[in-house]
């Protein structure tokens, strides 16, 4: 049995790893009716993104909201570091970005993809409201 | 469960819809949340002994070490941390923290680090000739076609 802390050069990602999250709109907008003070506290309308590089977690929340974790030795991920290492949060902002740029030229080229190769799954697409 | 008090907070709970997505506006009390805690631990306990159950038939059917079998989840759960609950809102460790157990006994899988993201695409093209039918709103869910 493996775990990824135990790969070391044999993870394809090099141990970095990307995660993204949105609030699902059905959700939001109960909370926006129900709870306006919640949704602007906690950021739920806010997309989130996270990066897990070289032992540390940064999330992104909006453009604005960074934290930091050391989830090898605070795995609760207790205490936000973005003020003790501002070096390290740059870096991991560069890599966040990097995959950003990167997951949107995938998007494109699978775009293509599916509209030139496959009509019915353009129709499925479409009827998802996934284009236009 | 007889404490009554503890039934009557479940039953409160379990009725909320809202109250599973909602951040909480105050921390959640420490006996709510050692009584979600509780449940949770009961749903996972249930879930791995129906799981046992099912390789154990699979064993006894002798088709076992001809399947792989992958154990994965699509998320946690928020029971109080950070004053969150259910599976919105964040992507904090209860949410992002989830197994990936994957018994391959013919070694069809490249060894090495999987993502989630990645599991899809890792299962294809070790399949064969054979079609396999993935549910494109649950990328977590592979199965072979009956027939």
């Amino acid at each position: 049995m493996y775990a990824l802390s135990q790969l070391g050069d044999r993870d394809p990602d090099q141990q970095t790893v990307f995660a993204e999250g949105q609030t699902p709109q059905n959700v939001l907008n109960l909370m926006l009716k129900f709870k306006p003070d919640l949704v602007a506290n906690y950021k739920v309308d806010q997309h989130r993104k996270a990066i897990w590089h070289e032992g540390y977690k940064l999330i992104r929340t909006g453009q604005d909201q960074v934290e930091l974790f050391d989830y090898i030795n605070d795995p609760k991920e207790t205490i936000n570091l973005v003020a003790e290492q501002p070096t390290r949060v740059r870096r991991m902002l560069e890599l966040l970005r990097d995959f950003e740029l990167d997951a949107a030229e995938a998007a494109l080229t699978a775009g293509r993809i599916t509209e030139q190769d496959d009509p019915q799954l353009r129709r499925h697409l479409r009827a998802l409201g996934y284009l236009e | 469960m007889h404490d009554k008090k503890a039934r009557r907070f479940l039953s409160r709970f379990n009725g909320d819809v809202f109250g599973w997505l909602s951040p909480l506006s105050s921390p959640l009390a420490e006996q709510h949340k050692t009584l979600l805690d509780g449940m949770y631990d009961a749903e996972v306990a249930t879930q791995d002994e129906q799981l046992g159950i099912f390789f154990d038939k699979l064993r006894a059917s002798g088709v076992l070490d001809h399947t792989l079998v992958m154990v994965v989840a699509d998320h946690g759960e928020q029971l109080g941390e950070n004053q969150l609950l259910g599976h919105s809102v964040s992507l904090y460790r209860s949410l992002t923290h989830v197994p990936l157990i994957v018994r391959d006994p013919a070694g069809m899988l490249p060894r090495g680090g999987r993502r989630a993201a990645g599991l899809h695409p890792s299962c294809l093209p070790h399949r064969g000739h054979r079609r396999w039918h993935c549910q494109p709103d649950r990328a977590d869910v592979c199965a072979e076609p009956a027939g």
